[in-house]
């Protein structure tokens, strides 16, 4: 696959592979983000991915010749990097009254009951291919066609925290209250922005997430236990 | 501590932000005008890293109780010291009891109060910067306290500086973005000779111009983007992205503003003129 490489700003580079969400696109770039976080540890400020590419921001400006040493590195090497810690992490949600504001909405709308949109909502493994947008906000793929919408035509202004919603062909999680015109099917009580901060085996790009229903009274129950560090998320290494 | 009688219109504590958490969607956060912000903290020997005030368009009205050493730079306003006016660009030593105020901003509209030894305001992920959701609250309110290092003796040398008239010039320096080279001639030739008008959407998030650059480019794969990151909108308006944009998104981005043009857009507001001055 080939690589765009250019400057971006004073301090960083991009790379760029072909613009597609894929799996397959998401595990080179992964691969190739450890592998240059290693190669220029100290001198990197951070590193970003998305869907496709990868921002290397330096602490010092890069050279062109530090331009044209990183094109070939991606381009020319082979790299058999796999991906550490992978792990399927399994969220709880609630799809109840008062969580699922949009509900009825989306199942007038897809024509589904609300146990159907459950069902396909909570059946497959949702992959993470970064976080943006928002503080801990994971942008995941896999979602059922079904489940598609469109986004609601007058956004809320305030979208609670653990929020589940769907939007177009994605669905994702509100880690923090924010304005958002997705359309809200459930409400998780895990704090996904700390589980995302965690220094030690927190989410990370490239792991799974797999959404379990649960009810009201669970949804209770695990939110004073996650509220006093008492509730341990499942999850499974791949 | 320091006291808030009155907030003014939008006071924060900053740094210079929260870059190691980028990766997991938090904004970088810090100062606007990061080139003001090095200049007070150089004023009173702090590290650039030190956290300061922040202060935009209308200054707080404050209270310490116990001596410091403090110097504002930035936009230029009247600050009083208990009823005196005093300098910007100079560190003041200041007595227990000690009332500042700072009236509106004349000129440009962003002023930093860097206080010795900075603010020691706790420190979240690696920055004191405020930014709502990561840090408890993003501006202050009247009876906020902020705690700093009393300051026992005045005899350290501060130097003072040159306010740099630049800073209020309406040149933005810029360095093409990503994108920049899927615009046609008439459009790259269109954004450095045009003038642009910030529109009434301007903050700490980013500022919104008026001017239409008619164009057919589509919008791209979600991206990681910079503050200072020039985006082009499907409706041909540019937005220029500031310090707590989120970090990624999904319109080309066609320019990128150099730091010093950071600092002199953070100067500006509603209604003001502004050119882009390609650096190559």
């Amino acid at each position: 696959m080939k690589v765009n490489c250019v400057k971006y700003g004073s301090h960083g580079v991009l790379l760029t592979w072909p613009a597609e969400i894929k799996e397959e696109i998401l595990m080179e770039v992964l691969s190739f983000q450890s592998a240059l976080q290693e190669k220029y540890a100290k001198r990197l400020a951070f590193t970003q991915n998305a869907y496709n590419s990868i921002l290397l921001q330096f602490k010092d400006e890069p050279s062109t010749e530090d331009e044209k040493e990183i094109e070939f590195f991606v381009n020319e090497s082979v790299l058999n990097h796999t991906l550490k810690n992978r792990q399927t992490w399994h969220i709880p949600v609630c799809y109840e009254k008062p969580y699922a504001l949009d509900m009825p909405e989306v199942c007038l709308k897809n024509g589904l009951s609300k146990e159907e949109v459950i069902t396909l909502h909570t059946s497959p493994t949702y992959l993470v291919y970064f976080m943006g947008f928002l503080p801990g906000f994971c942008y995941l793929g896999g979602l059922n066609e079904k489940l598609h919408i469109a986004r609601k035509s007058i956004p809320r202004k305030i979208t609670p925290k653990g929020a589940v919603g769907l939007g177009g062909q994605q669905t994702g999680i509100y880690p923090v209250e924010s304005p958002g015109g997705w359309n809200i099917i459930g409400n998780t009580p895990v704090d996904m922005l700390q589980l995302n901060l965690r220094e030690e085996n927190g989410i990370q790009p490239g792991d799974y997430l797999k959404f379990i229903p649960v009810s009201t009274q669970e949804y209770e129950f695990i939110k004073k236990a996650a509220d006093q560090r008492n509730y341990k998320l499942k999850s499974i290494p791949c | 501590m320091l006291t808030f009688i009155k907030p003014g219109f939008y006071t924060s504590v900053q740094d210079q932000g929260r870059w190691k958490y980028r990766n997991k969607g938090i904004p970088t956060s810090g100062c606007m005008d990061d080139l003001s912000a090095q200049i007070a903290n150089a004023l009173v020997n702090n590290k650039a890293e030190d956290a300061l005030l922040e202060i935009t368009q209308i200054g707080p009205h404050m209270h310490f109780d116990t001596p410091a050493v403090i110097a504002f730079s930035g936009a230029q306003a009247e600050v009083k010291i208990n009823g005196e006016k005093i300098e910007l660009n100079k560190a003041y030593p200041i007595t227990a009891n000690t009332e500042v105020k700072v009236g509106y901003c004349q000129k440009g509209i962003r002023l930093y109060m860097a206080i010795k030894g900075g603010f020691q305001t706790p420190e979240h992920y690696g920055s004191r910067s405020w930014f709502e959701g990561v840090t408890q609250q993003s501006r202050c309110v009247a009876g906020d306290k902020l705690p700093y290092l009393t300051q026992a003796n005045f005899l350290d040398k501060y130097g003072n500086v040159v306010v740099n008239a630049e800073l209020f010039s309406d040149e933005i320096e810029v360095e093409p973005g990503p994108e920049f080279l899927l615009l046609g001639e008439e459009q790259r030739e269109a954004l450095v000779t045009q003038s642009f008008t910030i529109g009434n959407q301007n903050n700490r998030m980013g500022y919104q111009l008026e001017e239409v650059v008619k164009h057919n480019l589509p919008e791209i794969l979600s991206s990681p983007v910079l503050p200072g990151t020039v985006q082009l909108t499907p409706s041909g308006k540019l937005i220029v992205l500031m310090k707590d944009s989120a970090t990624s998104g999904g319109y080309p981005r066609i320019l990128q503003l150099t730091e010093l043009g950071c600092s002199k857009i953070a100067q500006k507001s509603t209604r003001e003129q502004l050119h882009f001055k390609m650096k190559f």
